[in-house]
């Protein structure tokens, strides 16, 4: 979305520490590291969450406190992998390119995120949309924002 | 136990509260059945050719259709419309009063299976979910200006019965003038009840016009509701609700800071007496607790109800977490108004802006923001949540 070339670990640092000061952001042994709070709505909790980035990947996050819960019925909380990283974007390139500075929008995605888990837990709903991998590439557009089936 | 009540609301969960309010208004269907059904009555007791036309009959609501306090019934009670149908005469036995009226709507086919003798009004059950109870009334010479009297009658006796011949002195009127005082300053008040015979009821208000003492006596009175759902006998009657809350709202602009005033006054009030004791502020003399009066298991029930939704509602301003807030507020106001509320906000506040691309945030504490917000924010790239 940024339009420029591949950002280097060291400026995507740059960003994080002039867009979220508040984050602890380091970059040590080839790989960035940005914990912050992140707080969607005024009742909303205030979430601890890590992001990280090893050269050349693709960024991953995860909450670190508190724990995520899964759902009242013990279902897998959606939009995850594996239960522990945060699935945010497509990995298609579309949304999220190396160009793009962490800072403006995966931490923005992360934090509407937790609003919508947040939402979740308490409607069984996802209302957030998004994409299902079982579901065919053809009609994922037009299901964009359509409701997260439940397993 | 003191608690600082002030400023502990936020304008989210004043938001979440707001559709709550808006859920328990009465659906449009039944506004207008209630409208309908009330003027069609009004017309049949002042109508022209009919003997009480020349008793200048004057029929107006009261209660919580007049102040714009209703709140949708829970389960399958039924909701309903108190009006009054005054009388220009003086002198007579309640009963008398009470079987004029009664007469009247009798000699109508379709009212008349539909009437039910009720200690202080005429009841009109309607099929479906609505009854209108109409008290007979006139006029308190003795207290003068809006008060009325109306029959206290003890429904297992026989209306002209000796022991029958009791009235009950009341305002409706300028109670309901208190109140609307109470919501709002006194300079933007408008000469509000016309001295038309049949006086309308008042239009129902949105809900975000609606001032905070009234949302806030909305959502008490759904708590009584919920909380009182299996001892309903034991429940405070509305008209105390209201007007505790008048009371002590002190002017607080956010509903979760008006009911925070209101139960924690009413809380310490209930504290510092042995009983306590509530007149109409319109008619000093009215006594409005007869059925804590009468029931004495009501109030000492009322007492430890109370206290407890004051320190719910505390810790409700406190609670982090939408979930959890949902979870508080199912259980205060039932649980299928909640959910369907916090459904609506996210797509109202979150979802709907962040489809046509007007959603911000803040980076740095990742709080969303209206498309208002300040240069601080950012528009919410766009993305698609996946796997998982």
């Amino acid at each position: 979305m940024i339009g420029r070339g591949r950002l280097g670990l060291g400026e995507q640092l740059a960003y994080l520490r002039v867009i979220c000061p508040d984050f602890e952001t380091e970059v040590r042994d080839g790989r960035l590291r940005s914990v912050g709070l992140l707080q969607p709505t005024e009742i909303s909790r205030q979430c601890r969450v890590e992001f990280t980035q090893a050269g050349g990947r693709s960024p991953e996050v995860r909450v670190i406190s508190p724990l995520l819960r899964r759902g009242r019925k013990d279902e897998d909380i959606p939009h995850m992998y594996d239960q522990v990283r945060l699935c945010l974007y497509l990995p298609s390139g579309e949304e999220w390119k190396p160009s793009d500075p962490i800072a403006l929008t995966v931490v923005p995605w992360a934090s509407l995120w937790l609003l919508y888990y947040e939402v979740w837990l308490a409607t069984g709903d996802w209302q957030g949309g998004g994409i299902h991998p079982s579901i065919p590439i053809s009609i994922r557009k037009e299901r964009n924002e359509t409701r997260f089936k439940r397993r | 136990m003191a608690f600082v009540v002030t400023a502990l609301g936020s304008h989210t969960l004043d938001s979440l509260l707001e559709l709550v309010c808006v859920d328990l208004q009465l659906t449009q269907t039944q506004d207008n059945l209630a409208r309908c059904h009330y003027g069609a009555v009004a017309d049949w007791l002042s109508r022209k050719g009919n003997p009480l036309r020349e008793l200048s009959p004057h029929i107006f609501p009261q209660g919580s259709q007049r102040i714009g306090t209703t709140t949708k019934p829970v389960g399958r009670r039924e909701f309903d419309l108190d009006a009054v149908c005054k009388l220009d005469v003086s002198g007579c036995h309640p009963g008398e009063l009470y079987k004029l009226i009664w007469d009247r709507l009798a000699q109508h086919e379709t009212y008349r299976p539909m009437m039910k003798r009720m200690p202080r009004c005429i009841r009109l059950e309607y099929s479906g979910d609505f009854h209108l109870d109409i008290a007979p009334a006139i006029p308190d010479v003795e207290c003068g200006g809006n008060c009325i009297l109306v029959p206290d009658l003890n429904a297992n006796l026989a209306l002209m019965h000796p022991q029958n011949n009791v009235w009950k002195s009341t305002n409706p009127i300028d109670q309901a003038e208190w109140f609307e005082d109470r919501c709002v300053p006194v300079m933007i008040l408008n000469e509000r009840y016309a001295k038309a015979q049949v006086d309308s009821v008042p239009d129902a208000e949105a809900v975000h016009a609606k001032p905070a003492l009234k949302r806030s006596v909305q959502l008490f009175k759904r708590w009584r509701d919920v909380e009182y759902a299996k001892r309903n006998n034991l429940a405070t009657p509305s008209i105390i609700l209201t007007t505790l809350s008048g009371h002590f709202y002190d002017q607080q602009q956010l509903c979760t800071d008006a009911l925070a005033s209101i139960l924690d006054s009413t809380v310490r009030e209930i504290e510092s007496c042995e009983r306590l004791t509530i007149t109409n502020p319109a008619h000093p003399s009215e006594n409005i607790c007869e059925k804590w009066d009468n029931t004495p298991a009501c109030y000492r029930d009322f007492c430890n109800a109370v206290t407890a939704f004051r320190d719910r509602w505390i810790r409700l301003n406190r609670l982090r977490g939408i979930d959890e807030i949902e979870e508080e507020l199912a259980d205060l106001f039932g649980e299928s108004t909640v959910q369907s509320v916090v459904r609506a906000m996210i797509d109202n506040r979150v979802s709907m802006p962040r489809r046509n691309g007007s959603l911000r945030v803040r980076p740095n504490s990742g709080l969303l923001l209206p498309a208002t917000a300040s240069s601080a924010s950012i528009s919410m790239p766009t993305n698609t949540f996946h796997g998982g």
